[in-house]
């Protein structure tokens, strides 16, 4: 018995004190190794039992998760019978914690004071699969039982968050949020649309999230931000992209403020991103911008959103774009409105906090779908939400 | 600009016909498909462009149309910064600059920008 004095809750310290290897993985899995069960009539093999794994002020943190995955194959009986219907709830490969999950397990002790406990306690919950699988290998060999060393490791991948995504970890989908691990994205423009970009980008694994705006937080443009501030921030004249990057910089690191404008001088620092938001309303600098990442070869996504006025019905009709540009469709650079607009909008004197957002949306979603993170059979070029007809129209041209 | 019945008919021409029959048919198969043609260019179609009805002459509109009855000056401002769209029953598209639809009654359009952020 290995007495631990770095086991970061009691639960874990428990396991280890009953002689499990431990191991935790980015302070949001929880494995026990080594476990021996049966994957057919009298054999014995090894796999990992790994629970998603959170903890709050040393407290342990089981969100009503019962199941956990196994890196073995379906386990049977020492006779051979299959514990599947018994035991195994998915059997759906997965990588979990940097393992191949092969199955999830799923199986409630019987009582309902054992399954309370059960939902409390890490070390039940391990216990209890590892007593559910290692018995029907103590009925081949009866010395077989998980490791007895007693060991903790602790293992961490360089995180930008302060803490971890345990929702994640709950749902399996690590090898799908290493499609959003990007080494630099920009956001061009943050007012209404682009902040709201940067709030749902902020959460993912992005190195380093840049943002660039000239303008300063005033008391109009803080209706259409994320959040809320308070008067004093409201009328503090602080550069949007300080304020943004104080923001989020609360919960990870790496959002860097740029309180400039992107003109012909410093288009370059563009130049090292994988990929890039523009969310401004100024013509040419939408098109030297478009122009620019075109020539680099990097892709991005131009959003906006137009208001007009029904003044018979006193209502507004609305709508939003998302126009994604890759190397391969550089050519949607030229449906871009890249000319100077100098009318004077109706825009300017209307909060629309709902249309920004859900065109920030619309742009993050066709962001993942670019990156492999969700499906994407219509592969749009540019998506048009009418909000009059409660619409969304997709444009793709067909390939000659 | 607004164009009328009397302009679209004018520019309407018929396509030439590969004709075996004798000549009292051909004249009077010309005069019915003629009659059919200019009864169609004749018939208006009622559209709905930013939630506007308007009555057009057939069968197409053009992207220009569509910004000139939701009022805008096409010939002051530049046509790339608006989107013209159309939904059709099922049928949705788009139309560029100096493009044209068919039209259908009932047929809806949206016109406009979308270049704020």
């Amino acid at each position: 018995m290995l007495a631990n004095p770095t086991a970061p809750n009691a639960d874990v310290q428990a396991l280890i004190d009953d002689g499990y290897s431990v191991v935790i993985v980015d302070d949001r899995y929880l494995i026990v190794e080594n476990v021996p069960y049966c994957p057919a009539a009298g054999k014995i093999a090894y796999g990992d039992i790994i629970s998603p794994y959170s903890v709050v002020n040393g407290v342990s943190q089981l969100n009503g998760d019962h199941t956990v995955w196994f890196t073995g194959a379906i386990p049977h009986s020492a006779q051979g019978a299959s514990l599947r219907d018994a035991l195994v709830a998915d059997a759906t490969e997965t990588l979990v914690a940097g393992r191949k999950g092969l199955c999830r397990l799923s199986n409630k002790p019987d009582k309902a004071a054992d399954l309370a406990q059960l939902l409390q306690s890490f070390h039940v919950k391990m216990r209890h699969y590892v007593n559910k699988l290692s018995r029907h290998a103590r009925d081949v060999d009866p010395s077989a039982r998980a490791d007895y060393r007693g060991r903790l490791q602790v293992n961490a991948r360089p995180s930008v968050f302060y803490y971890p995504n345990t929702a994640v970890a709950r749902s399996g989908l690590d090898a799908y949020e290493d499609k959003l691990r990007q080494r630099k994205v920009a956001i061009v423009g943050v007012g209404g649309t682009g902040s709201y970009i940067l709030d749902a980008l902020a959460k993912t694994p992005i190195e380093e999230i840049y943002i660039y705006d000239g303008d300063k937080v005033e008391a109009h443009n803080s209706y259409r931000m994320p959040g809320a501030l308070r008067p004093g921030g409201a009328f503090s004249g602080i550069a949007k992209t300080e304020h943004l990057a104080n923001h989020y910089g609360q919960m990870r690191k790496g959002i860097v403020g740029r309180p400039v404008r992107i003109d012909e001088q410093n288009i370059t620092e563009l130049g090292d991103c994988s990929f890039v938001f523009i969310a401004i309303d100024h013509g040419p600098s939408r098109g030297l911008i478009a122009t620019y990442l075109v020539t680099r070869g990097i892709p991005f996504i131009d959003v906006g959103i137009g208001v007009d006025k029904v003044a018979a019905q006193v209502q507004l009709h609305a709508r939003a774009r998302v126009t994604l540009v890759t190397p391969q469709t550089a050519d949607l650079v030229a449906t871009l409105p890249t000319t100077d607009d100098t009318e004077k909008a109706e825009y300017d004197n209307i909060q629309l906090v709902e249309l920004n957002a859900l065109n920030a949306m619309l742009a993050i979603v066709r962001y993942k779908q670019f990156l492999g993170f969700y499906t994407d059979e219509a592969e749009a070029e540019t998506i048009k939400y009418k909000a009059s007809w409660c619409e969304l129209l997709v444009n793709k041209r067909n390939p000659e | 600009m607004h164009l009328t019945l009397t302009h679209w008919v004018t520019k309407m021409c018929l396509p030439p016909l590969p004709w075996q029959g004798d000549r009292v048919e051909k004249v009077a198969h010309l005069q019915r498909i003629r009659k059919g043609i200019i009864m169609s260019h004749l018939k208006e179609y009622e559209i709905i462009v930013n939630t506007v009805h308007h009555k057009v002459p057939g069968p197409s509109v053009t992207f220009e149309q569509i910004l000139q009855l939701d009022g805008v000056d096409t010939a002051s401002v530049d046509l790339n910064l608006y989107d013209v769209d159309w939904s059709r029953g099922k049928d949705k598209g788009s139309l560029n600059v100096g493009g044209s639809v068919q039209v259908q009654n009932g047929m809806r359009f949206d016109a406009g920008k979308s270049n704020r952020s």
